[in-house]
């Protein structure tokens, strides 16, 4: 209890971050209490398409007659699902290939590590469009797209850190004491691997948040989805008429990745108090 | 001698990432549904089977994997990308006419971006924790937050529509036929909005490790040795300190080069830039399986290549590496 | 050894600096005076974090440079009181009137530029000198402070030298525009013992053909004894003795002194076992009301916790209730 009464202390000596935390919260009760708040079907047509802002639809209508506000929240949905799935994904992979390479070392450690700067080098986002248009576009197929580019800055990272566990006093103790390597490296030295690893996977969810926008944009998203980057795509084509349609859900974007931005800074106070930032 | 065997040492580690792309492009192609023995099948409109499978063993497609992956990739290192079935046109001369408007766009982004990220970062940490730092760092913070496709829209409705005083897309104005110098002029202006929608979060991504980077210089002991011999603070922070401080930000430019490709692609995408990004939204409508992967294969080979290029300049800039 | 009885070039006195802590203000340098004349060495000794090298940043105003602090005080150089001077008028001072050598010269010297360049810039700032002039120059003094074709070397990066040239180089810099004070602060310490006397050596030549007056700074009184005139010893932020080096070496006065050198001495005696100080430096936040050394002092009296000791005037100075000059 203490160690997280510590955590929290440090966290919130930045107080951007607490900030951050706030809206980003309130950004997540949106996107889960939203539809219930605000029970309007996001998909349906019910209205007269391209209003501005009124008093029956908040934020306008969008080109088809959809109420932008009910869109926005459906969007959050999709938007933080995908960010967090994703980016947790990338999280599972990396550390996976990280640790193995960090902890076995020799010639898995180079071959491993040779794979992840060979997916490093290759262009992220030119790699997920080709695995979405193979595939077809779905919200799985997104997901582990996203993952799929994401996870090599987590094993570069996973596996400096279980390198310089891998040595430590407390890890021979426990080979001395039999324990199988699968079982050091889950149990003794993840705990103290992972603070590092948490800062880096909570940024990933704000890149993977705006890789899906640029995705979704492009029409790589699931057809029978709402997301932000796909209003902004339908927007665009009344941009000279109706900017703020598109305007809308980009704030959105901006202001989520913002957040998680925030927060990230904060967990990196919190968690690596010897790495912080002058 | 030995620079030229420094050079060929760094070009070697590209043979390896070629054969990865290699490999992944196969890969890739042989998960997708249907071979090119279907598409140019189901393009010509209800082909019988006996025709689909002479197509097959015409295009070796009956052999075994390995064998198939041999000739895939020495097709490969000949440059050969096959052929779009939908464009009916070679992959590599399609591409070869898109990538000078893509190159053009990324390395003015690119370079704009490094330097003002530089100057940026290099005058937030002089006024460290004065006001001229808060504001540089706030407004990095909103800018590495923007979606860049998005910020593009933005520019086009500020600049084009609203004060009309740059072109909302293309690469050039059509149909004029005007001098040289007219006519960069015209590319340049054209040039504006795509390379600040495209640079803009590469100018913030580069001030925040700017900043960083001199604040961590300044505790060196060379920048007292510096101010101890009457430099003045102006001078130790753009010429002592900057000098050391840009060195993990020219390497984190030629890491983030595949990463400004995928920007770029929906930079063009939105301002009608006729660049290999263009080109792959595109072949995507388009279900053009060959020219995206063949897109895939070429702006890896161009990212493998400019990340030599940025290991060369950085033993420049580094008298420590150049042995 | 004589002293020049002409006015000093450099005038601490009553220096003050202070540090503010999340946990109080911390005062690291307290009423520090002492003066130096041409072609005299003095050498401020004492343990680590006894504020002998804050006080030798403060003098050329490099501290709040780097840190939080409040510098109180005067410190006159030729009768200019350095304190009151503008920005542009300091970094005059910097380099021209006062040069300065650190401890490491890996980490004091830019490792991008070259150390001609390096040399080179000094005088292209104070002395206005073009290019080519610079770069003469510049050869001379690397040739001055004992490098091996030094033309050569104009163009080599430091991590092309070894510890000792580096320290050469470092002092090639300080020395470029002839200032009438070097401030040496641990110019030894990192270096190999053969190297270190050497580079002393140097100093040593340099301030004479020059007419220098140096100001070294260091731990090690095998250092002191080899070059300074006088000497002066911290202890927690206070000058607690000062005297010629014959005098200090042959009777300490204050028992901080005293310890030092038993100290010292015990490294050449190899029989004995370590005659160390008891007890450990007070904390500079709890500081004791009296004198700062009479919680370690076996001659601590009832009124050494009262209020701390003044100084004592002339040559030989102790800030000691009940100093003793006795042989140690």
């Amino acid at each position: 209890m203490s160690a997280l009464a510590e955590f929290w202390r440090r966290f919130s000596l930045n107080a951007a971050a607490v900030v951050g935390l706030v809206f980003l919260l309130l950004i997540v009760a949106a996107a889960i209490f939203g539809p219930a708040l605000y029970p309007v079907d996001p998909y349906d047509m019910i209205g007269r398409p391209s209003q501005p802002p009124s008093a029956r639809f908040p934020l306008g209508t969008d080109v088809s007659g959809r109420d932008i506000l009910a869109g926005l929240i459906g969007g959050a949905r999709v938007s933080l699902l995908i960010g967090l799935v994703a980016s947790l994904g990338a999280t599972v992979l990396g550390v996976a290939v990280g640790a193995l390479a960090g902890y076995r070392g020799g010639w898995i450690d180079a071959v491993l590590m040779r794979l992840t700067d060979f997916f490093l080098t290759i262009p992220s986002f030119v790699l997920a469009v080709v695995i979405i248009a193979i595939f077809g576009p779905s919200i799985v197929t997104v997901t582990a797209a996203i993952a799929v580019v994401s996870w090599p800055p987590v094993a570069r990272l996973a596996r400096a850190e279980f390198m310089s566990q891998r040595d430590r006093e407390y890890v021979q103790a426990c080979r001395a004491l039999g324990m199988s390597g699968l079982e050091i490296a889950t149990r003794q030295i993840m705990p103290n691997a992972l603070p590092p690893v948490i800062v880096v996977s909570s940024l990933l969810v704000a890149t993977a948040i705006l890789t899906e926008s640029g995705l979704s944009f492009l029409g790589l998203a699931d057809p029978d989805l709402i997301s932000w980057g796909y209003m902004i795509g339908v927007g665009r084509t009344v941009l000279r008429t109706a900017w703020w349609m598109p305007a809308i859900p980009g704030l959105a974007i901006l202001i989520t990745v913002l957040c998680i931005n925030l927060v990230g800074e904060g967990l990196n106070d919190a968690l690596n108090p010897r790495l912080r930032q002058r | 001698m030995k620079s030229l065997l420094f050079v060929g040492k760094r070009a070697a580690v590209v043979v390896p990432s070629v054969l990865g792309i290699a490999v992944l492009n196969f890969t890739l192609l042989h998960m997708a549904p249907g071979d090119a023995a279907d598409i140019i099948a189901a393009q010509s409109g209800g082909a019988t089977t006996e025709f689909v499978e002479e197509l097959r063993r015409s295009f070796g497609l009956d052999r075994p994997l390995w064998q198939q992956f041999f000739i895939y990739l020495g097709k490969l290192l000949t440059f050969d990308l096959g052929v779009s079935h939908v464009q009916q046109r070679p992959v590599l001369s399609l591409i070869a006419e898109r990538a000078p408007a893509t190159v053009l766009l990324m390395l003015t982004a690119i370079l704009v971006a490094t330097l003002l990220g530089m100057l940026f970062g290099t005058i937030a940490a002089m006024r460290h924790r004065k006001w001229l730092d808060s504001i540089i760092s706030v407004l990095a913070l909103l800018a590495y937050a923007t979606p860049q496709f998005w910020l593009g829209l933005m520019l086009i409705v500020f600049f084009s529509v609203t004060l009309g005083i740059l072109p909302s897309g293309g690469m050039m104005t059509i149909g004029q036929d005007i001098s040289w110098p007219l006519r960069v002029l015209d590319i340049a202006s054209h040039l504006v909005l795509p390379a600040v929608t495209l640079g803009l979060f590469y100018v913030a991504l580069y001030t925040r490790l700017m900043r960083a980077s001199m604040l961590e210089v300044y505790t060196y002991d060379f920048v007292t040795t510096a101010r101890a011999k009457g430099v003045s603070e102006t001078r130790v922070g753009f010429v002592h300190a900057a000098a050391n401080a840009l060195l993990p930000v020219v390497t984190m430019a030629g890491v983030q080069i595949g990463h400004m490709l995928g920007g770029s692609i929906l930079v063009e995408t939105v301002f009608g830039w006729p660049g290999l990004g263009r080109l792959l939204f595109d072949a995507l409508q388009q279900r053009d399986l060959n020219l995206l992967l063949g897109i895939l294969f070429i702006s890896s080979i161009l990212v493998v290549v400019a990340n030599l290029v940025v290991d060369l300049l950085y033993g420049v800039l580094d008298p420590r590496m150049a042995k | 050894m004589t002293y020049p009885a002409a006015r000093p070039v450099l005038a601490v006195e009553d220096l003050s600096v202070t540090f503010p802590t999340s946990h109080g203000a911390v005062k690291a340098v307290a009423g520090l005076s002492f003066t130096l004349s041409a072609g005299e060495t003095l050498a401020i000794v004492g343990e680590s974090g006894c504020g002998k090298s804050t006080a030798a940043m403060s003098i050329l105003g490099l501290l709040a440079m780097r840190s939080r602090c409040h510098v109180s005080g005067r410190v006159l150089l030729d009768g200019r009181d350095l304190m009151s001077l503008s920005q542009q008028a300091m970094r005059e001072v910097r380099g021209g009137g006062i040069g300065m050598i650190f401890q490491d010269p890996m980490m004091a010297l830019n490792p991008v530029f070259t150390i001609g360049w390096q040399i080179a810039e000094s005088l292209r700032l104070h002395r206005g000198l073009p290019a080519g002039a610079a770069r003469r120059r510049a050869i001379e003094l690397l040739d001055l402070v004992g490098i091996p074709s030094p033309a050569e070397r104009y163009d080599q990066y430091p991590h092309n030298l070894s510890g000792g040239m580096r320290q050469r180089v470092m002092i090639a810099i300080a020395l470029a525009c002839e200032p009438k004070v070097l401030i040496a602060d641990e110019p030894t310490t990192a270096l190999d013992v053969t190297i270190q006397a050497q580079v002393l050596g140097l100093i040593e030549r340099l301030k004479t053909e020059l007419g220098m007056a140096v100001l070294l700074i260091t731990h090690d009184l095998g250092v002191v004894w080899e070059v300074a005139d006088r000497v002066a010893v911290m202890y927690a932020g206070r000058k607690v003795e000062e005297a010629p080096v014959t005098d200090l070496f042959r009777a300490p006065a204050h028992p901080y002194s005293q310890g030092l050198l038993r100290a010292a001495r015990w490294q050449d005696d190899v029989s004995g076992r370590l005659p160390e100080i008891g007890g450990t430096v007070p904390s500079p936040l709890r500081m004791p009301k009296g004198c700062s050394f009479a919680p370690r002092c076996h001659r601590a009296m009832a009124d050494c916790t009262l209020e701390p000791p003044g100084l004592t005037g002339g040559t030989r100075q102790v800030a000691c209730h009940h100093p003793e000059f006795v042989a140690a």
